[in-house]
């Protein structure tokens, strides 16, 4: 039984290193918390060895979806999914789309405004 | 011995002897409990002379022919505890050392009763003393590795927290990753010798979790753990209580199968639902077992043959012996044959009544234009054997036109939910994601608004209202209803 004292280790069964294979890179450094996802054949069979945080990632990116968000449904950090997503781009069964093109970023004067906006919300 | 010091003053009278007599047969009798040397020499005949104190020395040699009926009382009860004695080094003891039950003396009749009492004192001090000193040993063994086992723990935590904390650093997540596998393996080993301890995990898991990823957990306990490829029905999950049971025995296959394989092999595991339950089976290509290993093998890891942590000699074995110990404990089966790759394949087979179904891990759903009917779903459904992965059901596009409104990924508090956020779909067990809802729109749509916003000054055509780019009075979206009146959004990037 579990000792008092003993500190309450309620983490994953799966570690970190195991859901990427042990990668702590992506293989692609364009995909970026902001990247858009989306699946270009959501019905195209995922290899048997695919695991089931890719799986549901692809099933999910069959509407676009920004990795930040994808990484919410899985309940993963944005880096682990990160990496999943670039092999799954490499291998073709997403498609990424750069959030922020460099030009469209916005300027200093729209995000004043966002600022302004968001205090008054409260 | 007992005799005086001082020089008889006369030569010694006939009663002197017999109480010589009488005293050896007493002596005989209270020393007979102590081993005497001879007890350690083969049984071999002996000449009638022998330690037992010849009160008649000082005598003329006695004739053969009429032994004193005491003398030979005595020689005959000397012969007896001798015999006792032998049976008490070469079976009871061994016997009472091994833990197994003790025979009773050999002749228990025809040995004088303080003798036998004597002898049976003897056997169950040293067991009792056996039976302490393991309880006590096991105690501190579990003891030690506990602390052990914490320490992995919280080696652990220190590191997810230092990588959460530091988002963005891929060299920091690949130390923090280097050190979580090596403190994973020092909390299986701790927790090994724990169970061969006949002591059993502490941790329980919250939700089922599908074979794969016990399959996937137990690898990341190994060193090994890119080796193992897993395949197989996504589906069939182990109820929470055995999930932790189910890892640390499936890592000890593991572990054996990459340790006795060329390390440039893959192991292969997979996964399958059978009509008794489900099942794990594991192959290596290496070099397998003989006959006789894989016989003994088979014998511990289907637990019908308990080892201790007393009993493991062996690195092999501790592995096994856990197997073994973890099988009888949950109603395992386990079995370990020849692979068809060479080397040897181990199967365990998860009970029917450990079994469940589980989904895919997918984002909550919403009625799309007509809406359907929801599927409630009740923990555990009836089994049905479907190794193909069902699509999941329709995805929440992040967020959608509304009409011609746009609404942000919005944050709510869960008191604050309104009643169209629908929260099906989510395993039992995981945080969900809380997604604001909105009729879904074609998927390139949903993405126009994004890819908008991102171009910033581009002003949002609004339907019902002429845009008036240059706005600057920006009213906000209340934080649950209130349709937008600005043509400018508000950046809620999480």
């Amino acid at each position: 039984m579990t000792r008092s004292g003993e500190p309450d280790f309620s983490a994953r069964a799966l570690r970190p290193y195991v859901i990427t294979r042990g990668r702590a890179r992506a293989s692609r450094n364009t995909v970026g918390v902001e990247t858009l996802l989306i699946a270009p054949d959501a019905t195209r069979e995922l290899p048997v060895t695919a695991t089931r945080e890719e799986r549901a990632l692809v099933a999910m990116c069959a509407h676009l979806l920004s990795l930040a968000e994808a990484s919410a449904h899985l309940d993963l950090p944005v880096s682990l999914v990160g990496v999943l997503a670039s092999d799954l781009i490499d291998a073709g069964y997403l498609t990424a789309r750069s959030g922020t093109p460099k030009q469209a970023a916005p300027d200093s004067q729209l995000l004043q405004e966002v600022l302004h906006g968001l205090r008054g919300i409260r | 011995m007992t005799s005086s010091a001082r020089p008889p003053r006369r030569s010694p009278s006939p009663w002197l002897v017999g109480a010589l007599v009488a005293g050896a047969a007493a002596w005989a009798r209270h020393r007979s409990a102590a081993p005497a040397a001879p007890v350690w020499q083969q049984h071999a005949p002996r000449p009638a002379e022998q330690h037992a104190p010849r009160p008649a020395e000082h005598h003329t040699p006695r004739p053969a022919l009429a032994p004193d009926p005491r003398l030979a009382e005595l020689e005959s009860a000397r012969d007896q505890i001798q015999l006792e004695l032998e049976h008490l080094v070469k079976v009871r003891l061994p016997a009472a050392l091994a833990g197994s039950p003790v025979p009773g003396a050999q002749y228990p009749t025809d040995l004088p009763p303080e003798s036998a009492a004597a002898l049976d004192e003897l056997l169950s001090q040293v067991t009792t003393a056996l039976i302490d000193r393991e309880e006590s040993r096991r105690l501190a063994l579990v003891e030690l590795a506990g602390r052990v086992q914490t320490s992995a723990h919280r080696i652990q935590q220190a590191m997810s927290g230092l990588a959460e904390r530091n988002p963005g650093d891929p060299d920091l997540l690949e130390t923090t990753m280097r050190v979580d596998h090596a403190a994973t393996q020092q909390a299986r080993h701790a927790q090994s010798v724990k169970v061969l301890c006949d002591e059993w995990p502490g941790q329980q898991w919250p939700a089922a979790l599908a074979l794969v990823d016990v399959v996937r957990a137990a690898s990341g306990r190994i060193v090994a753990f890119s080796r193992v490829q897993v395949t197989g029905d996504q589906t069939v999950a182990a109820m929470p209580s055995v999930v932790e049971p189910l890892i640390h025995l499936v890592a000890e296959l593991l572990a054996n199968a990459t340790e006795y394989s060329a390390p440039s092999t893959p192991v292969a595991v997979s996964v399958r639902g059978v009509q008794r339950g489900a099942v794990i089976e594991i192959d290596d290509s290496g070099f397998g077992l003989d006959e006789y290993r894989l016989a003994e093998a088979r014998e511990i890891v289907s637990g019908r043959r308990l080892l201790g942590v007393g009993d493991v000699g062996e690195i092999p074995q501790t592995g096994f012996a856990v197997v073994g110990r973890f099988a009888r404990r949950h109603g395992l089966t386990v079995d370990l044959g020849l692979s068809p790759y060479g080397g040897v394949r181990a199967v365990v087979l998860v009970p029917d009544a450990l079994v469940e179904t589980v989904d895919l891990p997918a984002p909550a759903s919403v009625p799309r234009t007509e809406p359907e009917k929801p599927e409630p779903r009740p923990e555990p459904v009836a089994r049905t054997i479907d190794t193909r992965v069902a699509p999941p059901a329709d995805l929440t596009p992040p967020a959608g036109l509304d009409g011609s409104e746009i609404r942000l990924p919005q944050r709510r508090s869960a008191r604050r939910r309104d009643n169209d956020t629908t929260d099906s779909g989510t395993p039992a067990g995981r945080p969900r994601p809380v997604v604001p809802t909105a009729p879904a729109v074609a998927p390139d749509a949903a993405g126009d608004w994004m890819e908008r916003f991102f171009e910033g000054s581009q002003p949002i055509p609004v339907t019902p209202q002429p845009e008036d780019p240059d706005s600057e009075n920006t009213t906000t979206t209340n934080e649950l209803e209130g349709p937008p009146s600005t043509s400018r959004k508000d950046a809620a990037q999480g």
